[in-house]
């Protein structure tokens, strides 16, 4: 045990009553304990002084002349700056109705008059302890937010600046790779392809991570089209073809033409994310296929892998922002967690869904659906 | 509800203007907190310019009437 001492400022109660008396007696008592009392014999006067300066807690008689200690609970509930401070009720109305409104308006308890200090002790230093455990997971939340805020920022700006001479490299890549790599040898031109397809992913990375501030931001415009989605996946197989391996890729399903408005270069890509995680995912020999269904309202598009699956507790965690899943084959993490944000947040800007049904050590099948829908909305 | 209203009659404002302002505003503030011993401290330094006045605010005090404090502040203020 530590043997610092930790200085807590003392918790302040305002005690409301009419009867003068009553107030004395709670007002001593609770001293005694060491806390800090306001005493208050009216309820108008109760949140006037409240508003000044709120307290810790609220023990509140109900039954009071110009304003009841429901109303004044009301009124407290109804105050953003007042509302999380908790208030017990204390009356001697001891009705189950008269329990059961005071909990209806806000209350968090209520003690029966005649009370019995210790009764009224117990209850008061519960409440307090609540209220200081919500304030440190307020506070924890309110310091997570700021320094997720700060990770994006950071992010962004490294991805941000990184894009120009990715592009340089990209663009250096690519002319010695039509120059056909005259003066390089076999091996050299087999390096250069090579660095040209990591390149490639480096670009693809750093596009997501972009696109999704902006669509976290609602800052990306869509340029809607009319796109032929069995098109778009005929073009994602084929980009995704030398990822494949020993692994097989189909499309199954209709091959009627399936027509929806859409941003052609987002779904392309969003197609793009999910076959490639399907193949980062599945074993050699295993099956990743493509289908699409179609009905009069959407458009709805399947990626099935034979992978490991995925845990339940996964399930939404992997579509959040650098949530990750741990192929268990091989303890591995692949990607910047980025890929399913990306889909994620590129179909709900086309007002669709995206989710994922998978059974372990069966596979998985990331599914999203596209309104059909005559003209830009 | 104890009454106090009556107590008042007595508490010019002719009186309570003899009263330092910063003494006011600091009953003003205990007023406003809900503070009964802060005010009970305060009334006895009213009791250095005014016994009477002294004697007559503690009655709110101890009914735990601030707002009629405060209203009798405020008209001692307005002199």
């Amino acid at each position: 045990m530590e043997n610092s001492t930790v200085h807590q400022p003392v918790p302040s109660i305002m005690v409301v009553d009419d009867t003068p008396a009553n107030l004395r007696l709670l007002t001593g008592m609770l001293k005694e304990r060491g806390y800090k009392v306001r005493p208050v014999s009216s309820g108008k006067f109760a949140l006037q002084t409240a508003k000044h300066d709120p307290p810790d807690l609220i023990l509140l008689d109900i039954i009071m002349p110009e304003m009841n200690g429901y109303e004044v609970c009301e009124c407290l509930k109804a105050d953003e700056q007042l509302s999380g401070i908790p208030v017990i009720f204390i009356s001697a109305l001891n009705e189950t109705m008269d329990k059961v409104k005071a909990f209806k308006v806000g209350g968090v308890d209520y003690v029966t008059k005649p009370f019995q200090f210790e009764e009224v002790q117990a209850r008061v230093a519960t409440h307090l302890e609540l209220r200081r455990q919500k304030r440190l997971v307020q506070e924890s939340n309110e310091q997570l937010r700021k320094l997720e805020e700060l990770r994006d920022n950071l992010v962004h700006m490294v991805v941000h600046d990184m894009r120009t001479p990715l592009t340089a490299i990209y663009g250096f890549l690519r002319t010695l790779e039509t120059l056909k790599g005259e003066s390089l040898s076999d091996q050299g031109r087999e390096f250069v392809q090579t660095a040209l397809a990591s390149t490639e992913d480096l670009v693809e990375m750093v596009s997501s991570l972009l696109d999704v501030s902006k669509m976290e931001a609602e800052e990306m415009k869509l340029n809607l089209t009319q796109c032929e989605l069995l098109t778009i996946s005929r073009e994602a197989l084929a980009k995704v073809e030398p990822l494949k391996g020993d692994r097989e890729l189909m499309l199954s399903g209709t091959d009627e033409p399936v027509t929806v408005m859409a941003d052609a270069e987002l779904i392309a890509r969003v197609f793009q994310n999910l076959l490639g995680n399907a193949l980062k995912f599945t074993p050699d020999a295993g099956q990743v296929t493509v289908s699409i269904e179609s009905s009069a309202d959407a458009a709805r598009v399947l990626v099935q892998d034979t992978g490991p699956g995925i845990p339940p507790e996964y399930r939404e965690r992997i579509f959040e922002k650098f949530g990750q899943v741990e192929n268990p084959a091989n303890k591995q993490r692949y990607s910047t967690g980025i890929g399913l944000t990306f889909c994620k947040l590129a179909v709900e800007a086309h007002d669709g869904q995206v989710g994922v049904n998978s059974e372990e050590g069966r596979g998985s099948t990331f599914w999203f659906t596209l309104p059909r829908r005559e003209s830009v909305p | 509800m104890t009454s106090t209203a009556g107590a008042t009659g007595a508490l010019t404002p002719k009186i309570l203007a003899a009263l330092p302002a910063e003494l006011i505003c600091r009953m003003r503030e205990a007023a406003m907190n809900a503070d009964p011993d802060q005010l009970l401290t305060l009334t006895d330094e009213v009791e250095h310019y005014d016994i009477h006045s002294a004697r007559r605010l503690r009655r709110f005090v101890h009914a735990f009437d601030y707002q009629s404090l405060l209203d009798v502040l405020q008209s001692g203020a307005r002199t």
